[in-house]
């Protein structure tokens, strides 16, 4: 194995970097740490509150429980309506009822006087 | 360079002395480049690979050490650098064929060049695990600890890949001859 492990030792030995390797990853480094402060620059600027996704979200709750409000009243006045229009419509059958009784009770009385005249 | 100039030169690159940085670079440059070379086998792609990695070295400055520390954090961001890239080219284009991959020009100071060049594309035919420990021990001559220690692995790992990827050298080399 000791031969393989020197031919190995053999084949793998360093090799010189490409010429100019330093200067470019300098040069890459310059260009990162520009990169780097554009985009720090850009982080530092407060993004305007309509882009954030809070600011979104709560305008469409708003316009959600404002839909919800509206609709929930026109319900309830629809049903007051209703209700109105029952009471109204059961008040009219009552009146009519009294006045049908009423002039039952007129007749009545006008049988009733008479059968005593002609007893009489 | 002494490990006092390169102390030297690593405590003004945290200080943000871009010419010490440069400094730190070209000591480690030989070293980064060719773990990358052997691992990949592309010259342009190894090269591409070590300027990031000190580019990452760059952005984590604050957190070596020492000069040693920075010989480690360099070997171990390298590999597993190398690892990655050599697993998404595979992904990438399924099965490398050896063949296709070009071979670097021909070193000087190389006994037998044709065996060497040999050699480096069977390492490269090694599972990415044990090529990394492979040009690990024989291009940085670690120890099988040193290469646990780096690659965050068991040491009986280490000594199993090792090995394993020997054997399959042995076999291979037994069969070219």
């Amino acid at each position: 194995m000791s031969l393989l492990e020197d031919q190995l030792r053999e084949s793998l030995r360093r090799q010189e970097a490409p010429d100019g390797f330093a200067g470019r990853v300098m040069e890459r480094i310059r260009r990162g740490d520009a990169a780097d402060q554009a985009q720090a620059r850009a982080v530092a600027r407060p993004m305007p509150a309509w882009r954030g996704a809070w600011f979104r979200f709560a305008v469409l709750a708003a316009c959600a429980l404002l839909v919800v409000t509206v609709g929930v009243f026109q319900v309830r006045r629809e049903r007051e309506e209703h209700r109105r229009m029952d009471a109204e419509r059961a008040f009219e059958a009552l009146q009519l009822t009294a006045g049908k009784l009423h002039s039952v009770r007129a007749r009545i009385v006008n049988v009733g006087l008479a059968r005593k005249a002609e007893d009489e | 360079m002494t490990e006092w100039e390169s102390a030297t030169a690593l405590a003004a690159a945290v200080r943000g002395d871009a010419s010490a940085f440069a400094q730190l670079v070209r000591e480690h440059q030989t070293m980064v480049f060719s773990v990358a070379l052997h691992f990949l086998r592309d010259s342009a792609r190894a090269e591409d690979l070590a300027q990031e990695t000190f580019l990452h070295l760059h952005r984590n400055l604050e957190k070596i050490e020492s000069p040693e520390h920075l010989v480690f954090w360099l070997r171990k961001v390298v590999t597993h650098r190398c690892i990655d890239e050599s697993r998404r080219r595979l992904r990438r284009r399924g099965d490398v064929a050896l063949d296709a991959i070009p071979e670097p020009s021909t070193r000087r100071h190389e006994r037998d060049p044709f065996l060497s060049a040999a050699l480096r594309k069977m390492v490269a035919a090694l599972p990415e695990a044990q090529r990394a420990i492979v040009v690990l021990r024989y291009q940085e001559d670690m120890d099988p600890g040193e290469i646990a220690e780096t690659l965050d692995i068991p040491l009986n790992t280490v000594k199993s890949r090792l090995h394993r990827g020997l054997e399959f050298l042995r076999r291979k080399m037994e069969r070219m001859a």
